[in-house]
């Protein structure tokens, strides 16, 4: 078991085992900055050693769709093709291949792997509040904010819950920009 | 394929950084760090399996806050005794930098949280301050140690002993 040690994230010395998991402030006898340092099992247990994936002894014995000689250990819950050790993926309980997570990450389907989003609603906001710094633009900026408004209706939004405040604000600042526009394009024509 | 949507529970605090915020989540197997920018979320998950060490430490960031607020309104009261009819505007500069000052004492110090794995130690920058940060150490060290418990027991691989052989009549 490789036992490595707590340092200090201010002077980056070993911490004594006697001031983590004290459940209160302590300082650092190093460097007597305050901190709390609170270490679970996982440290002690090491790095775990992956699974390896067993070849087949007996003729007749199933084997992996991707690697014919490993023992087949589980299926694809998606396309159902036999999987050995390694290519099992499990994501919460369900297992897949390697070529069905991606195609669910590319897809969206799978969110245990997705790493990014974009969400159109704060898009939306950041297109019809940005339009304040240089207001002309918003002529454009403000059809944009409507239109990314509602498209964050439709398109999977963050994986976080949230409200549709953002598109609402978003939309009824556009409009706001655009009645602008038009009450300063009536003046310019009234005027000349 | 599709794997149900995951239920997720905000940890309160937002950090921000250069034209980016930071949010924390709680998922039932993980963390979820959330990381906006004007139109796209970067997510980064710890599991709480792989959660090796929490620390908390405290940080200079607020010493320098304080130090900058308080220059701010030095300067502010000397322009508001210099000018003349500005005096009203320099005066409420002034007073917004003391309100501040204030509020950001009231708060308490600034702690930076780093969460340490096998393979990388990250600072959650949404955990501010130290009663804040405090709360959710105390919320979360139940449930990474109960996840480790479960993942420890899931991992036993040690077969138990072998039951004595019965003893022969007559031996």
């Amino acid at each position: 078991m490789n036992v490595t040690v707590v340092t200090c994230p201010g002077c980056k010395n070993p911490l004594p085992q006697s001031i983590c998991n004290t459940g209160t402030m302590t300082l650092c006898p190093s460097c007597d900055i305050t901190l709390r340092a609170e270490v679970f099992p996982a440290f002690f247990k090491g790095t775990a050693i992956g699974q390896k994936a067993e070849t087949i002894v007996e003729e007749g014995t199933s084997s992996c769709f991707y690697h014919e000689k490993k023992k087949a250990m589980t299926h694809c819950d998606a396309c159902g093709r036999f999987l050995c050790a390694l290519c099992d993926l499990d994501l919460g309980g369900t297992h897949v291949c390697p070529a069905c997570a991606d195609a669910g990450r590319k897809k969206g389907n799978v969110t245990e792997l997705e790493t990014s989003r974009t969400v159109y609603d704060s898009a939306a906001l950041t297109l019809a509040l940005g339009a304040f710094l240089v207001w002309p633009v918003a002529i454009v900026t403000a059809p944009a904010a409507i239109y990314f408004a509602v498209l964050s209706w439709r398109r999977p939004g963050s994986l976080v819950p949230r409200t549709r405040l953002r598109s609402y604000l978003a939309i009824m600042v556009a409009l706001l920009q655009l009645a602008g526009f038009v009450l300063l394009t009536v003046s310019i024509i009234k005027e000349s | 394929m599709s794997v149900p949507a995951i239920a997720y529970k905000r940890v309160p605090g937002t950090g921000s950084g250069a034209f980016q915020t930071s949010r924390l989540y709680i998922g039932p197997d993980h963390l979820l760090l959330v990381t906006t920018t004007g139109w796209t979320e970067s997510y980064r998950r710890f599991y709480f399996r792989d959660i090796q060490v929490l620390i908390l430490c405290r940080t200079e960031g607020g010493k320098i806050q304080n130090a900058i607020l308080a220059l701010l309104l030095f300067l502010s009261a000397i322009i508001a005794t210099q000018v003349g009819a500005g005096a009203v505007v320099a005066w409420s500069f002034a007073a917004a930098f003391a309100l501040g000052l204030f509020a950001n004492t009231l708060r308490g110090p600034p702690f930076a949280c780093h969460i340490r794995t096998a393979v990388q130690t990250t600072k959650l920058v949404s955990l501010g301050r130290a009663a804040r940060a405090q709360r959710f150490l105390t919320q979360l060290r139940p449930i990474i140690e109960a996840a480790q418990r479960t993942a420890t027991a899931d991992d036993a691989t040690v077969p138990p002993p072998a039951e004595p052989a019965p003893s022969s009549p007559g031996s």
